[in-house]
């Protein structure tokens, strides 16, 4: 037998009495919502069961059950189908590494992003080829927007107020799309963290909007991965101060040329971890200490009193996290990190 | 004659419980005689000289025993037992915040 619902039921007139209700109480992102209607929720709800509790978000606190949840999805627009990859996000966002409550009252700009690795990714049409950090897909849009809702009415991350960032950005709307493993050279993500490749994943990160690299010229890795640390380089993101994991998402086409000089996953990594490097008299002005740059995170054996030392922008270069995503191009894209560790969960289906 | 509709029900999105347990610590009837820590989230530099001049007014005007300072490993990562032990076990009343 079928579970109740047991969240508090609002009598309004009809569904659009009901967008503007959830307006004017601040329960949505500025976008009208779907109205969630028991029905609609139960339909979201599926086989599961509504009361199981999934945590509490911060940072206020309020209880997730897999009803809440649901609610949040269907509010977003989501298919029922999409409901166990926004589990498995939440649960991402959860892991104490991966510390939410501050990632959620900052005043810096992040917001988690999220990619999604496995046959799930193409089962539920989630993209991972042209566009895929845009607009115009439905899985990506809507998977994406569930869980930026889920942090504003169930963990209380509201702009302004306990959202306290100086800016946000576009990604706070939504930030979530698959790895291109069809069109990588390379074993997946969540291959390269342990999973199987049968196995579904999401990995959520909290960072700065995407930086485009354009490299329409080279061919050889060794000047294509150049030009990417150069733009990894720049003085003022989180990770030059903070550390944490920073992420590098190569196009196809740049993968494959890198590739096809037998160079691994592993190569990029290491390469880009040598050359994004800043000597500390760039530093020294920016991030939370300026002139009192000593008090930076960085690893020990950066001297300090040597301010021509460089310092790498993430202490080992597995930080570096670097996936394949993308359509048809040579663009890359640089995603500056908060300074925390993104945390990769299994999506149960 | 108009029938009376019945009304469209939406679920609430919001949460219909907290943590057990969140509730506020005994306020101290007064500040004389205690010990006062604050926790400085390690964020600015000028929060080293806000706390203590804090500090100092506390002990002048309210009459507190003795102030301790802790602080933070990092203001991204959350405080560690080592750090958090000493407060709870010797101080009467903890200050702390969030921002800057």
């Amino acid at each position: 037998m079928l579970k109740p619902l047991t969240s508090t039921e609002i009598p309004v007139d009809d569904p659009v009495a009901a967008i503007e209700l959830f307006m004017e109480r601040g329960w949505t992102d500025g976008l009208p919502i779907v109205p969630p209607t028991p029905a609609l929720v139960r339909r979201m709800v599926g086989d599961y069961d509504p009361q199981e509790f999934i945590g509490y978000i911060p940072p206020t606190y309020g209880g997730a059950t897999l009803e809440k949840l649901a609610i949040n999805a269907v509010m977003a627009g989501c298919k029922p189908a999409y409901l166990p990859v926004i589990i498995a996000g939440v649960k991402a966002m959860l892991t104490e590494t991966f510390n939410l409550h501050g990632v959620q009252s900052t005043t810096h700009m992040s917001t988690p992003a999220f990619v999604v690795n496995g046959p799930i990714a193409r089962a539920l049409n989630i993209n991972s080829k042209a566009g895929c950090l845009g607009s115009g897909f439905r899985a990506n849009a809507t998977i994406g927007r569930a869980l930026r809702l889920v942090m504003m009415n169930l963990g209380g991350g509201i702009p302004g107020e306990t959202d306290k960032a100086t800016f946000g950005h576009p990604g706070k709307y939504a930030y979530l799309w698959a790895e291109n493993e069809e069109e990588s050279p390379w074993e997946p993500f969540h291959v390269e963290r342990g999973f199987r490749a049968e196995d579904s994943t999401i990995t959520a990160y909290s960072c700065e909007p995407p930086h485009n690299i354009n490299n329409h010229a080279e061919r050889d890795p060794f000047q294509i991965l150049y030009g990417i640390a150069g733009a990894m380089k720049g003085t003022g993101h989180n990770n030059f101060y903070v550390m944490g994991d920073t992420m590098v998402v190569l196009c196809p086409e740049h993968a494959v040329s890198i590739a096809e000089h037998n160079w691994r996953k592993r190569d990029v990594k290491y390469y880009l971890w040598e050359k994004a490097r800043q000597p500390l008299r760039e530093l020294k002005y920016n991030g939370m200490y300026g002139a009192e740059y000593k008090k930076n995170f960085w690893p020990r054996w950066v001297d300090r009193n040597n301010e021509e030392t460089l310092a790498p922008i993430v202490r080992m270069p597995d930080d570096i996290l670097v996936f394949v995503a993308g359509g048809k191009g040579r663009h890359s894209v640089f995603i500056p990190g908060w300074g925390t560790r993104a945390v990769t969960q299994k999506i149960e289906v | 004659m108009a029938q009376e509709q019945d009304p469209f029900i939406v679920l609430s999105p919001q949460p219909e419980f907290f943590p057990q347990g969140g509730v506020l610590a005994p306020r101290l009837e007064t500040l004389r005689g205690k010990t006062i820590a604050f926790l400085d989230n390690n964020k600015l530099q000028p929060h080293n000289r806000y706390f203590a001049l804090l500090g100092h007014l506390l002990q002048e005007r309210e009459g507190v025993k003795t102030i301790i300072h802790a602080q933070k490993p990092f203001f991204t990562r959350p405080a560690r037992e080592e750090v958090l032990k000493p407060l709870m076990t010797q101080a009467d009343a903890v200050l702390t915040g969030v921002g800057e």
